[in-house]
């Protein structure tokens, strides 16, 4: 077997891929090397949910025989990654990080599952998540099969949730890169807390077939990766129409870098008191100097409010409502006293009060926020803020912890909810540190707009090097 | 509301002997109780918010 060095572990796609074309290791090499870290070094983050060793070998070894038969199929070819445990892998657990799930098997692959492996993407393991991704509300970082998150920056903090495992294990070098989701959240905090690029894709842009639904009208898969051409070049796979899938909007999505809308002249709607007043002081220097970058990269920065909606009542009603619905026989059967978090089971089953006229009101005014938003988009091409206000969390912090005192200005710190309501975007950039964690923006575009979120990214990456930055004993 | 020293001097002990005071874990009774009174207060805030008659919901979700 190839000597496969630590600079492997961390490298991009296109760089993996070039050793593989020019032979210094093979699709068996990494799938085994990487196998074997995941399977190593996953508990130590509790990342790890399902190794699959075996199965990725076998995988790499095919796909070896097609590079030595010419036969290439694009950059992902030979390339190991995992999954968040609430995407089916046929034939093996797919526990949705929960116990009543603990033993579920599916049948059949995933939609991205599918069309990863179809060229030539080897899965080399199932990546941890909060149980059920969430959606009840959970207060602790515990509410897992696999125990709390753990940071790769610093064991003691929370990777975040809901994909725990996908962002721990890309920020630690287990795996080059790894499919998450999220419904509010899951995609973005993770990323932002463990300092690792991510894209949340427009909604209906990625297949959701074979993955948990939590909620219908908000769920996404969306890639975790060490930069934003790997995001693109991930998202070029797995997007496209399905007609498995319901919400599918039918779109494909070409990565385009050659020909993308020039950064320079983008307009950045942005909310200064998100960066001086929301932010934690300790964190405010490195987003300042990010705004630089891409100040210097000729973005041009406008003042811009978010348009005024109740959009934790909203986004709380419809998860609230379309996952008890979803969980209705797993709440009155009484099996969700099984789950791990207190706080997630009452509120599961408080949920299943919401009223229908609540629910239709709340998708009602997610009309007008759609609406706002498109005429948000037609002042600026971006929003940008901080992913998350303040870095990584100690694990035992309850996360419904009062933040204590509030800036009276909103800024735009309800831009997760806002932009997911609306079935936004997003790309997660590091883009430094407070003290000895990671700090990211958030940037949001309008629907669809992937590939000039994606080329603010390479700007932004081939002027810093937040992205290539490797935890301590890794 | 104007407060006497007195009156002052008990909120500020009371805050005090609060903070020392450990979060006791909830029962799953009051963790239900929690759950139903922030449903309940969700609510409240979404049925402020004013929808013109003819705006339909985002059923046919296509951002």
């Amino acid at each position: 077997m190839a000597e496969i060095g630590n600079d492997l572990f961390f490298a991009t796609i296109r760089e993996l891929n070039e050793r593989l074309l020019a032979r210094e290791v093979s699709a068996a090499d990494l799938a085994r090397t990487f196998a074997s870290r995941l399977q190593q070094l996953g508990p130590r983050y509790n990342a790890l949910a399902l190794a699959l060793p075996q199965q990725a070998v076998r995988k790499a070894e095919e796909t070896d025989k097609e590079i030595k038969r010419g036969r290439t199929r694009g950059p992902l070819q030979g390339i190991p990654y995992g999954v968040k445990d609430l995407i089916s892998f046929g034939g093996q657990p797919t526990t949705w990080g929960a116990q009543p799930y603990a033993g579920q098997v599916f049948d059949y692959d995933a939609t991205v599952v599918t069309r990863l492996a179809s060229v030539g993407a080897t899965l080399v393991g199932k990546l941890s998540t909060v149980e059920l991704a969430g959606g009840g509300g959970y207060r602790f970082a515990s509410a897992s099969l696999q125990g709390p998150g753990k940071n790769p920056w610093d064991i003691t903090k929370w990777s975040g949730g809901s994909s725990s495992g996908p962002a721990a294990a890309v920020a630690a070098g287990l795996v080059p890169f790894a499919i998450g989701s999220e419904t509010s959240g899951s995609i973005v905090t993770p990323a932002s807390y463990c300092g690792v690029t991510a894209l949340r894709p427009t909604y209906g842009l990625v297949s959701r077939h074979g993955a948990m639904a939590l909620s219908w009208t908000l769920d996404k898969l969306g890639p975790f990766a060490r930069s934003a051409e790997d995001c693109g070049l991930i998202l070029q796979v797995i997007a496209g129409g399905d007609s498995n899938d319901p919400g599918s909007a039918g779109h494909s999505f070409y990565y385009t870098p050659q020909y993308g809308r020039a950064v320079r002249g983008v307009r950045a709607g942005y909310a200064p008191v998100d960066f001086s007043q929301w932010a934690e002081p300790e964190a405010r220097p490195a987003f300042a100097a990010a705004l630089d970058v891409l100040k210097q990269s000729g973005v041009e920065f406008l003042e811009t409010k978010l348009p005024d909606f109740p959009y934790g009542a909203v986004i709380s009603t419809v998860i609230g409502a379309e996952e008890a619905s979803i969980f209705e026989e797993l709440i009155t059967s009484g099996r969700v006293d099984q789950l791990r978090d207190q706080a997630q089971i009452a509120g599961l089953k408080a949920n299943l009060e919401i009223p229908a006229l609540a629910y239709l009101k709340a998708m009602r005014v997610r009309r007008l926020i759609q609406e706002a938003f498109r005429d948000l988009f037609g002042k600026v091409d971006v929003l940008v803020s901080p992913g998350r206000f303040s870095p990584a969390t100690p694990l035992d912090q309850p996360l419904d912890q009062d933040r204590g005192s509030r800036p009276q200005d909103p800024g735009m710190s309800a831009l997760i909810a806002a932009a997911n309501l609306a079935g936004l975007p997003a790309l997660v950039l590091p883009c430094g540190f407070a003290g000895n964690l990671p700090v990211a923006l958030q940037i949001v575009g309008a629907p669809f707009t992937e590939n000039m979120l994606l080329a603010i990214g390479r700007e932004f990456q081939a002027h810093t090097d937040w992205n290539r930055r490797r935890p301590p004993q890794t | 509301m104007k407060l006497t020293r007195r009156e002052l001097a008990s909120t500020l002990a009371a805050g005090a002997a609060m903070a020392q005071t450990p979060a006791q874990p909830r029962t799953p009774e009051a963790e239900l109780q929690a759950a139903r009174d922030q449903l309940k207060a969700t609510l409240v805030r979404l049925s402020a918010q004013a929808v013109p008659m003819t705006t339909e919901p985002a059923f046919q979700f296509k951002p």
